[in-house]
């Protein structure tokens, strides 16, 4: 860094082993799973909130950008300090305060890893939903900083349904706290929704207080299998009509069985269309009556198979299937484009025949998986970063994919966030009055742009 | 040995999606991206672009690496970390040679059988006359490490050591730390083999598995090893070359890739493949008895065994057909974070990842913990010692030969 009084500041406030500045430490902060990448002039790592405040000061006073760092799985290139700057990694952040059974809530650090909070609360009977496919990795400041969701979306809604209040560093170093124990709560302006889903650009997360409910009793798990997609968009609307809302409606097609097939093979009948796994949890007295009344209503929609899993052990097989649909992928291509348009439910259909028929003008391969129950479509684009040609078609086919959702009144992301990669899509979605609105919260907070700069919003020169 | 700009292909591979975070021990410990397998391949990525020189940065952060393969099987396009981290570090070998410490251990100690029982020797000299009080605390807890050095190695055993002739032939490798450390555990294995029949072939002109050359990327005396350790076998008449030790097996069973084009290569393939672990060669051999041992055992997976051999059940039927009870402990296939030689050059850092390891077995209420390498066992009865734990520390074997009334 070129600045060596700022880094022996930060040394004061932080500890100079929690200030890195070599090359090596840099490139190993500069990415994240997209192939976007930059280097940071340094890596502060504080462990706690007066040491963020510091921080936070000192980076405003030289006028150096921040970005905060969970475990930097995000897909959207949002962790990344493409302005160079400080990156702020958290992960010293990993206390659970407390888990209050009596209010049903936790208050947690941000750098707590999600399957580790959950794993904690589920040893006392309770439950904390949101369930994004990195938890074993992320964090929960990394959750709510991105709105993260997962298949039990449907059921149980997202990250931000959990949010009950947080402590945030904002870009000047004030601490503002917001909301509390209480789920209700409308003193004033809902800040929490605001602040939820800001992807680092608008403060620091430091501590949490979040939702929490009782654990289900049980679940019952099972496969539909389709010889067309319409027959599987039905059977899924049909299910919700029969007043039956699964946690879990995931959706596989054609392309995406045959790659896990290929790697790591558990019966999937590859001559399908798609198949969609169903989960539904509750009572121990209900769920066995729930999962054979979808099973007919899927069969009476034209689905050509039903596997309900009996025990335990057959469950797990049908998940580990889909579980492996994601390392199948990885195994098969170098690079991946993991996308999270999201369309109304009953333009699923549509939506999945737009993908291919993009698929086949770019001559790319893209396979879809998805959470149908939401509408949220994950089409993972297969490709390799060193073929500048082939990234080109790529792009192009993301393009006119958006294009498509929004014209099916569907949104850009479901649940992984703009970061970098989507900001040039952001007026199409919202207009410039949507943009505008939001540039002017982010310049009353930070008026000098240096809080995660170049991520969500587009800069004015960029419209 | 595929060389690194070999490996780049592999390396591509990495999606950076933070996997190996969840599973690897050193990262759960240092919480910093260059101490996990995603930190690692980018620096090596780095390298191999243009971007970045082998600095002494690099190499100890790629020191850093247990080459557990946690990692590589959690991995989702399954990038062999293992490999990679090898693969630099016999690059960095080539250049810049080993740090002097490190080439003493592999070059002047390793190499040679008679070189690593006198440093033990000179340990043991230590110990009697109590010089070793008088070393630095840190020194102190690494010569701790060492447990009880026996009377006689096996080799100075095998001299009154009369070996019974049987039906059928297999060779049996003496591996230094059985021969130096636990030379019970290898009479054990003998007494339950000649009772199942077999007549154990044991070659003394063995050396080295080579296992921390391998690691070290020291190459050139990884092969030179390799082959004497084959033309200690050449004449033994047998197809099966048993171990008790864990990264010998996985070590010896990776000849074959040593001499990948050379003219060696059939014949270090051969040996390769005759390799087999004892547990096994023993599991669908034995047969339950009556008299179960009234004991509580935990056991233990090498990462040797349970990630580069892909060994996991046999062991414990060996267990099952002692009659011991056997109670699983949490993450019985994490690292114990001995690393081979990780332990004396990151001592600090391996006693946290030992820490974990302790109090999961402590957990189970055992009494007994079973493991299948000297190198873990060794770790292992370290980090109990320094937890006030009286567990004994045994190879499945050990139980097995008790059971058979062949115990001491
Ligand atoms: C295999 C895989 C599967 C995934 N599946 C899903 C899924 O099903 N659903 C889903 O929603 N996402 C998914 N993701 C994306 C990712 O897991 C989520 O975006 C996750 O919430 C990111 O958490 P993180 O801790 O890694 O944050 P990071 O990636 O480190 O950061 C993400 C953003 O949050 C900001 N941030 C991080 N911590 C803080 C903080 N304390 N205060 C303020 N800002 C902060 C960063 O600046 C950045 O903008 C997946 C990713 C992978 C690799
Ligand atoms: S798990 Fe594999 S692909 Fe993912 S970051 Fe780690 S090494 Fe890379
Ligand atoms: S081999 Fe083990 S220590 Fe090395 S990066 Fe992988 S998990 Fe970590």
């Amino acid at each position: 860094m070129q600045d060596r009084s700022l880094v022996s500041s930060l040394q004061t406030a932080v500890g100079r082993e929690n200030v890195l500045t070599k090359k090596e430490d840099l490139i190993c902060y500069s990415y994240d799973p997209t192939p976007n990448h930059h280097l940071p002039e340094a890596v502060v790592i504080p462990g706690n909130i007066d040491e963020v405040t510091q921080v936070m000061r000192l980076a405003y006073a030289a006028g150096v950008p921040v970005t905060p760092r969970g475990a930097g799985t995000n897909i959207s290139g949002s962790s990344i300090p493409v302005q160079g700057g400080l990156v702020l990694a958290m992960h010293r952040f990993d206390r659970i305060i407390e888990i209050d059974t009596a209010n049903l809530c936790a208050v947690v650090e941000a750098g707590v890893i999600t399957a580790e909070f959950q794993s904690r609360v589920e040893a006392l009977g309770l439950f904390y939903p949101p369930d994004p496919q990195a938890l074993n990795m992320s964090t929960l400041g990394g959750n709510v900083a991105t709105n993260a969701g997962g298949p039990r979306g449907f059921k149980y809604g997202v990250t931000r349904d959990y949010v009950l209040g947080f402590k945030m560093v904002l870009p000047d170093g004030r601490v503002l706290k917001v909301g509390g124990k209480t789920v209700k709560n409308v003193t004033g302006y809902d800040l929490t929704k605001l602040f939820v889903g800001s992807e680092g650009t608008l403060g620091v997360f430091t501590e949490l207080t979040l939702r929490l409910i009782p654990l289900p009793e049980s679940k019952r798990t099972m496969l539909a299998v389709f010889d067309d997609i319409l027959a599987a968009a039905r059977s899924v609307s049909a299910v919700i009509a029969a007043k039956i809302i699964p946690t879990t409606l995931e959706y596989m097609d054609q392309e995406a069985m045959r790659l896990i097939e290929a790697f790591a093979p558990s019966g999937l009948p590859v001559d399908s269309a798609a198949a969609v796994l169903i989960e539904v949890d509750g009572s121990e007295r209900v769920v066995p009556f729930q999962i054979e009344q979808i099973g007919e209503v899927c069969r009476r929609e034209g689905a050509r198979e039903i596997r309900i899993a009996l025990t335990e052990a057959e469950a797990n097989q049908i998940w580990t299937a889909r579980k492996a649909a994601f390392s199948s992928m990885a195994r098969s291509a170098p690079t991946l484009y993991v996308e999270d348009v999201t369309v109304p439910r009953s333009k699923i259909p549509e939506m999945v025949k737009t993908i291919s028929e993009l698929a086949a003008k770019y001559q790319i391969k893209v396979p879809i998986l998805g959470h149908t129950g939401d509408g949220n479509m994950h089409p993972i684009i297969l490709t390799d970063e060193r073929k500048p040609e082939e990234i080109g078609r790529v792009k192009q086919a993301i393009d006119e994919m958006f294009k498509a959702a929004l014209a099916m009144g569907g949104t850009l992301s479901g649940e992984h966030g703009i970061g970098l990669d989507k900001v040039k899509y952001m007026e199409w979605e919202l207009g410039t009055t949507g943009v505008d609105v939001m540039r002017r919260i982010k310049q009353a907070l930070d008026p000098r742009n240096l809080m995660n700069p170049g991520k969500v919003l587009p800069t004015e020169a960029e419209e | 040995m595929k060389q690194l700009h070999e490996l780049a292909e592999d390396l591509y591979r990495c999606i950076r999606c933070g996997s190996c975070t969840a599973v690897c021990p050193v990262y759960s410990e240092v919480k910093r991206e260059m101490g996990v397998a995603r930190g690692r391949i980018r620096l090596v990525r780095e390298h191999l672009d243009g971007n970045l020189d082998l600095s002494a940065t690099m190499r100890n952060y790629l020191d850093l690496c247990l080459g557990c393969r946690a990692c590589v099987v959690s991995c989702p396009p399954q990038v062999p970390t293992d490999r990679i981290v090898r693969a630099a570090r016999a690059e960095y070998a080539v250049r810049q040679g080993q740090p002097l410490v490190r080439h003493l251990l592999l070059h002047n100690v390793l190499n040679k059988p008679e070189r690593f029982s006198l440093a033990l020797d000179s340990v043991k000299l230590v110990r009697s006359a109590g010089l070793n009080r008088l070393f630095p605390k840190m020194l102190e807890a690494k010569e701790d490490l060492l447990p009880e050095l026996p009377e006689q190695t096996f080799r100075e055993m095998l001299k009154g050591l009369k070996l019974k002739k049987g039906a059928e032939k297999v060779g049996f490798f003496l591996s230094c730390m059985d021969d130096n450390v636990f030379p019970q555990v290898i009479i054990k294995a003998i007494n339950i083999l000649e009772e199942l029949g077999y007549e154990v072939v044991i070659p003394t002109d063995v050396v080295c598995c080579g296992a921390a050359h391998h690691n070290y990327g020291d190459l050139g005396n990884a092969r030179q090893l390799a082959r004497r350790n084959i033309r200690a076998f050449a004449g033994a008449g047998v197809e099966v070359i048993l171990t008790d030790c864990a990264s010998c097996g996985s070590t010896m069973q990776s000849y074959g890739e040593l001499f990948v084009g050379e003219k060696e290569e059939g014949e270090a393939q051969d040996f390769s493949r005759g390799v087999m672990d004892l547990n096994v060669f023993l599991q669908d051999k034995l047969v339950a008895g009556s008299q179960p041992l009234g004991v509580t055992v935990t056991y233990h997976d090498p990462c040797h065994a349970v990630r580069y051999q892909n060994i996991k059940e046999e062991p414990r039927k060996v267990l099952a057909a002692v009659g011991v009870k056997l109670e699983e402990m949490a993450e019985a296939d994490r690292c114990c974070g001995g690393g081979g030689t990780f332990n004396i050059f990151h001592y600090q850092l391996s006693m946290k990842i030992l820490n974990r390891k302790i109090e999961n077995v402590r957990k189970t209420g055992a009494s007994i913990l079973a493991t299948s390498c000297p190198a873990c066992r060794i770790q292992l009865a370290h980090g109990l010692k320094r937890h006030g734990q009286t567990l004994k520390v045994v190879h499945p074997v050990e139980l097995l030969a008790e059971f058979y009334g062949k115990g001491e």
